[in-house]
């Protein structure tokens, strides 16, 4: 279908998955990341253990999963990249939507380099390369690391080779395109993903000790509950979790056939993606657990998460087990693969927006923007600065750029524009898990509450205390900087027009049934009983196409 | 283990993967053709969404 071309001199219509199957890998492909194997499992046990689980329930049926119908609702019915979708919605919008592609531009960069040390690793646990001491191993000979650094020059050669050959395979992957590139990777990497993983979680809860470490994850702490910043830790792994409000499911909604179950794609998408973490802490805690017994210390004393967790953690357990090798390298090959679906779901946010702005190919697109990427990513994080760089630009990106661009994105669409109800109505149009006035109050009233309290206390600290013991000139570069450009860029993107005859304005294609520009207007009062009810003929259900002219400005639809 | 931490771990399997369950179930039984307000109305085919994005 994606073949079909319109009239003499129109594009080609957009690019279609070719089966829900292929979206849904390709989602859930996304939303499982590297948070899932190495933030969950520590976020839980640090706030509650077992009772995080009412927490992390309700954020993700209050925050997660309406914020994921948001996305899918804008991507669908409008059909575009994240600015194109945000200009069609109303023309001053549109830097939204390039603030959330240069989010995810900068996301991208340094995601890709985790992604390589990753892969590097799993070659490494045949050899156990790491040696005795996977600490000094890790920051000294594998990454050189020089933290005085704010700008290094010496590249570390298999690290650049390894980076180099990650975004050669994110390239092909979109350049090749929607259907036959993202949608048939991620249905043969995910399957695979979850056998590689599965197999891990068993051997890990056989070891010795691994109850000693599931007993610590999850002994309930029911004080916890009482505390906000548990309930702040919940929302924030749902929200960084899901990869909710900045562009990637809004982008691969765009790409869905018109009928399309968007909410009960959703909900699957979401659910898939809490159980794959779920998965994640009993595989985690159980090798956790067998560290601690191994050391003869206690579980909180090796209880870690990101990068040491996978990088320090994960390599000394390997060197205590049996069969450390195997373990180790089906673990480095999941971490390697849960990412790289991810990364090239946050890239396909960026080649979308230019590919749209300025009609080009695909293909040009996919190379010439991904050479630009990968030789900012090598030249940034294959240094011997390339952690700390990496370590601010995660902070900043998350905490402040995908918090404030979603809250941001929230104000404007349903406190400024009021536009809540036609997602809502459109979302009913064609889902068989409807949305109502509950739906609405998660996305507008909750989110905005949760994602405005915290970015506000982020920046707070931020500015109070700088970040990591770093330099302020590192967190300037990395940091500040980098939101400030986003900014520009997104302002400067914005007053450039459109190239080609992408139509603007409101849906391009069908309206759904749902009119965008419903207006309360006045005219001559009249006796309100007397009035009809509905247009259509009285035996006719409701959803007729007439139907839609009457009341649909009380949006009430569910 | 303790019991309690049995029992959360098994209420955390029982609730997430039994969501994933309910919701891939909830998703065969709701074809992407027939679901939502429009159900199967003729007006509402995908063929004909499709064309109104065609100009």
């Amino acid at each position: 279908m994606s073949d079909t071309t319109a009239q003499a001199g129109q594009a080609q219509r957009r690019e279609v998955f070719s089966s829900r199957w292929a979206f849904l890998f390709a989602a859930v492909g996304s939303a499982v990341g590297l948070g899932n194997i190495w933030r969950f499992p520590y976020v839980a046990y640090d706030n509650g253990g077992g009772a995080f689980l009412i927490p992390y329930l309700i954020a993700l049926l209050t925050a997660g999963i309406p914020l994921l119908f948001l996305d899918y609702a804008l991507g669908h019915r409008y059909r575009g990249s994240a600015p194109l979708v945000f200009r069609r919605i109303k023309s001053w919008a549109e830097p939204v939507g390039w603030i959330q592609v240069g989010v995810a531009f900068f996301i991208t960069i340094y995601y890709a380099a985790i992604i390589g040390w990753a892969g590097l690793y799993a070659v490494k646990s045949f050899t156990k390369a790491w040696g005795s001491d996977p600490d000094s191993y890790f920051f000294g000979e594998f990454l050189q690391f020089d933290e005085t650094a704010t700008f290094s020059t010496d590249f570390v050669p298999q690290i650049a080779l390894a980076l180099a050959i990650v975004w050669i395979a994110a390239i092909v992957v979109l350049a090749i395109g929607v259907d036959k590139g993202i949608g048939k990777v991620a249905t043969f990497f995910i399957p695979i993903l979850v056998v590689l993983f599965l197999i891990v979680v068993v051997q890990a809860v056989l070891l010795p000790g691994a109850a000693t470490g599931l007993d610590a994850l999850f002994t309930p702490d029911w004080g916890a509950l009482t505390n906000p910043t548990v309930w702040v830790a919940a929302y924030g792994q749902i929200f960084f979790s899901l990869s909710v409000g900045f562009g990637i499911m809004l982008t691969y909604s765009s790409y869905l056939r018109p009928r399309s179950n968007l909410t009960g794609t959703g909900l699957t998408t979401a659910f898939a993606n809490s159980s794959f973490e779920v998965l994640a802490g009993i595989g985690v805690f159980a090798a956790l657990g067998f560290m601690a017994v191994q050391q003869s210390v206690a579980v909180d004393e090796v209880a870690t998460s990101g990068i040491g967790l996978a990088f320090v953690a994960f390599p000394a357990i390997i060197n205590e087990m049996a069969f450390g090798p195997a373990f180790g390298f089906l673990f480095f090959a999941s971490l390697t693969i849960a990412g790289f679906t991810s990364l090239f779901s946050l890239m396909e946010v960026v080649v979308s927006a230019i590919k749209d702005k300025f009609n080009l190919p695909r293909k040009s697109v996919a190379i010439g923007i991904g050479t630009l990427m990968a030789l900012l990513s090598l030249g940034l994080f294959s240094t011997t600065s390339g952690l700390m760089a990496l370590d601010v630009m995660d902070k900043f990106t998350n905490n402040v750029g995908i918090v404030a661009i979603a809250l941001i994105s929230v104000i404007i669409l349903d406190w400024i524009l009021r536009r809540i109800d036609e997602f809502g109505t459109h979302l009913n149009a064609v889902s068989s898990f409807r949305v109502g006035t509950v739906w609405r109050i998660c996305v507008v009233n909750v989110t905005t509450l949760v994602l405005g309290f915290t970015l506000i206390q982020e920046l707070i600290t931020l500015v109070r205390e700088g970040y990591g013991g770093y330099t302020a000139g590192q967190v300037a570069l990395y940091g500040w900087a980098v939101i400030a450009l986003i900014v520009l860029l997104a302002m400067a993107l914005s007053i450039i027009p459109w190239r080609g005859d992408t139509p603007l304005n409101g849906p391009p294609g069908s309206d759904f049934g749902v009119d965008p520009d419903i207006r309360r207007t006045v005219r001559e009062p009249r006796r309100y009983s007397e009035q009809p009810l509905v247009d259509a003929p009285p035996a006719a259900p409701r959803t007729s196409p007439t139907a839609r002219t009457t009341h649909t400005e009380n949006g009430e639809t569910a | 283990m303790s019991g309690i931490a049995i029992m959360m771990m098994v209420l955390f399997m029982v609730v997430i993967w039994g969501g994933l369950v309910a919701s891939a179930l909830h998703l065969r039984r709701n074809p992407d053709d027939m679901s939502g307000i429009h159900g199967d109305a003729e007006y509402a085919r995908d063929e004909i969404l499709v064309e109104q994005e065609l100009r």
